[in-house]
């Protein structure tokens, strides 16, 4: 029984659409990571992603009352983080699975991330805030995830990051 | 004689993030300027908070020897909002012929990752230096 339990991780949140929360929950994570699975590349990376994950929600997210659903869990080899919110009609969310798609297409996220960077430094007209997509991009480099998007549910979004425990990380 | 009027520069603070603005830091620029980034850089506008300040960092930058130091070693977290904001300064200073050292600590994953990454503006033209390395 014990052994089955071995670093078992499960955290469920919900927050207000607040980016000054954000950091917390970074923090937050990255400390329950590194009670699990030590100080290293994990805690490191996944804080991160849980951060890239909730300031796209806070920004896109509709306004109003309703949370941000944070949830950090281990499902077999995989460590899985999953942002949900409550977004409108004004979101297009044709170009946030438009951008997965992009990603999935790169054998090597750092191809990906390269390939992004280079597209925003050719772009004339800066995009100022976000929007660019690097974010989901830095998820599947820097966070050796596989990023989806659930919107099976009207009017809900829930973005997540998986990582494969059993695969070595990058660079 | 009439003195020459210098930008003023002075540190920046906004929320977790502080710009430091080195005249002993080891490794500054001898005939620049050098800026010690620490704190989390997790602004949710980094375009509109250091667009101004990035403005004079560029225009002090050109009186003072045309080059720029960058150190992030101490800095905790950086995010992807920010990396957009330090690449339009890299555009900028291209396009002004300023030069940029960036200094990061490859110790940290992080760091050596988004780093390394944005060595592909590195053009050889001896604009753009990057220099990763351990912890002092």
């Amino acid at each position: 029984m014990l052994d089955r339990m071995r670093q078992l991780i499960r955290l469920e949140l919900v927050i207000p659409a607040d980016w000054d929360r954000i950091d917390t929950i970074r923090e937050g994570v990255g400390l329950c990571l590194a009670a699990v699975f030590g100080h290293g590349e994990i805690k490191e990376a996944l804080s991160m992603v849980s951060a890239e994950l909730l300031e796209n929600a806070v920004k896109y997210a509709k306004p109003g009352p309703s949370g941000i659903g944070f949830s950090l869990r281990r499902e077999g080899e995989r460590l899985i983080v999953a942002v949900t919110n409550v977004i409108d009609e004004t979101i297009n969310l044709h170009e946030l699975r438009e951008r997965i798609d992009w990603l999935r297409q790169f054998a090597d996220p750092a191809e990906a991330y390269i390939a992004a960077l280079a597209k925003i430094y050719e772009q004339p007209a800066p995009s100022s805030n976000g929007g660019s997509g690097l974010g989901l991009v830095r998820i599947a480099y820097e966070g050796g995830c596989q990023v989806e998007c659930d919107t099976s549910v009207p009017g809900q979004l829930t973005v997540w990051a998986a990582r494969d425990l059993s695969q070595p990380a990058g660079l | 004689m009439e003195m020459a009027t210098r930008t003023p520069l002075r540190d920046f603070v906004a929320e977790n993030l502080t710009l430091r603005v080195s005249t002993s830091h080891e490794g500054k620029a001898e005939d620049g300027i050098s800026l010690i980034w620490s704190g989390k850089a997790n602004l949710r506008y980094p375009m509109q908070v250091l667009g101004p300040y990035f403005d004079t960092l560029v225009n002090a930058a050109e009186e003072s020897g045309n080059l720029l130091e960058f150190h992030f070693e101490t800095l905790e977290h950086l995010n992807s909002s920010t990396i957009l904001a330090l690449m339009r300064l890299i555009q900028t200073l291209r396009q002004k012929r300023i030069r940029l050292r960036i200094f990061f600590d490859a110790a940290h994953k992080w760091q050596k990752m988004t780093f390394e990454a944005l060595r592909q503006f590195d053009r050889n033209d001896g604009l753009f230096e990057f220099r990763g390395s351990p912890s002092r």
